[in-house]
């Protein structure tokens, strides 16, 4: 992975979920040291593999800022999502989600993605991405 | 990804990094840029994307993974001759005092790292159907005979 091209974009990522974090360069470096290179690498693709990196950290016991506000700087403070219930799912109840349907939410609430583009980022189909968020969305109202 | 705007409108978050690293074609840049120039909510996400990519990154760490050797023993130490006659040094030469040659230490593992080694995979495909249905037996099985229903 190119690290002079991807490296601020990844580092966007890492700072949403580790704002308030001691050491995130610590963490750009380790994602960049075990990221292989990867010649078809775009935006999209980073992000994704960046999100599941800040993920991975946070299910092992990294503290989140983004389980506490929405990040400076991203869609989701900007659309002030902090109230809606799918954010509020995020931080009360991400410990109960599967990593799968933490990083569906992740995309739909913080970065404000459609259906339709998380099912092409993650590359599913559609309908199976609505399918999942409205079973979530169900199960947040019961 | 082809359409690049948020489902209430304004920027995504990717877009926006998509923008600045000049990554969107021509007709997508002319929809996020008019979209910024209308919106200042979004203008203020692009600029505070454009000072993340200003700020410099860290330094990295040398590029080879293995720790420092230790230092050869100066070569001018050893007289000329006794390198090419004997292929395992003398005791007695006036080499520098080395410890026996400390084995590389293997790269610390990272802390708390349930699985030290394991790339990120890129495949996204893959990773998400291994996720999904827990298939430990293939975990690299493509299973694209899944229809997509979408
Ligand atoms: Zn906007």
């Amino acid at each position: 992975m190119d690290f002079a091209r991807f490296g601020p974009l990844v580092r966007r990522r890492i700072r949403n979920f580790y704002a308030f974090d001691e050491r995130p360069d610590e963490l750009l470096l380790e994602f960049f040291k075990r990221t292989p290179p990867q010649d078809s690498a775009t935006c999209d693709s980073v992000w994704a593999l960046a999100t599941r990196y800040c993920m991975k950290n946070l299910r092992e016991g990294r503290r989140s800022a983004l389980l506490v506000a929405p990040p400076p700087g991203s869609w989701a403070e900007q659309a002030n999502a902090s109230s809606t219930p799918g954010y509020q799912q995020l931080t009360r109840s991400w410990r109960d989600l599967t990593p799968q349907m933490l990083e569906l939410l992740i995309y739909a609430e913080v970065d404000g993605m459609s259906a339709g583009q998380i099912a092409e980022l993650i590359n599913e189909p559609r309908s199976w991405v609505v399918d999942q968020l409205h079973a979530r969305a169900k199960q947040v109202r019961a | 990804m082809t359409f690049r705007l948020a489902r209430d409108g304004h920027l995504l978050d990717v877009d926006i990094d998509a923008l600045i690293r000049d990554d969107l074609d021509r007709s997508l840049r002319e929809q996020v840029e008019s979209h910024a120039a209308d919106c200042i909510d979004c203008r203020r996400r692009l600029d505070r994307g454009r000072e993340d990519y200003r700020a410099p990154l860290p330094a990295r760490a040398a590029p080879t993974p293995e720790p420092p050797r230790p230092p050869a023993p100066p070569r001018a130490a050893r007289p000329a001759a006794a390198v090419r006659a004997s292929p395992a040094p003398p005791v007695s030469e006036a080499a520098p005092e080395l410890p026996p040659t400390p084995v590389a230490a293997p790269p610390a593992p990272l802390a708390a790292d349930p699985e030290p080694s394991a790339p990120i995979n890129l495949d996204v495909d893959s990773a998400r159907r291994r996720q999904r249905w827990e298939a430990p037996k293939a975990p690299s099985e493509p299973a694209r005979g899944r229809t997509r229903e979408a």
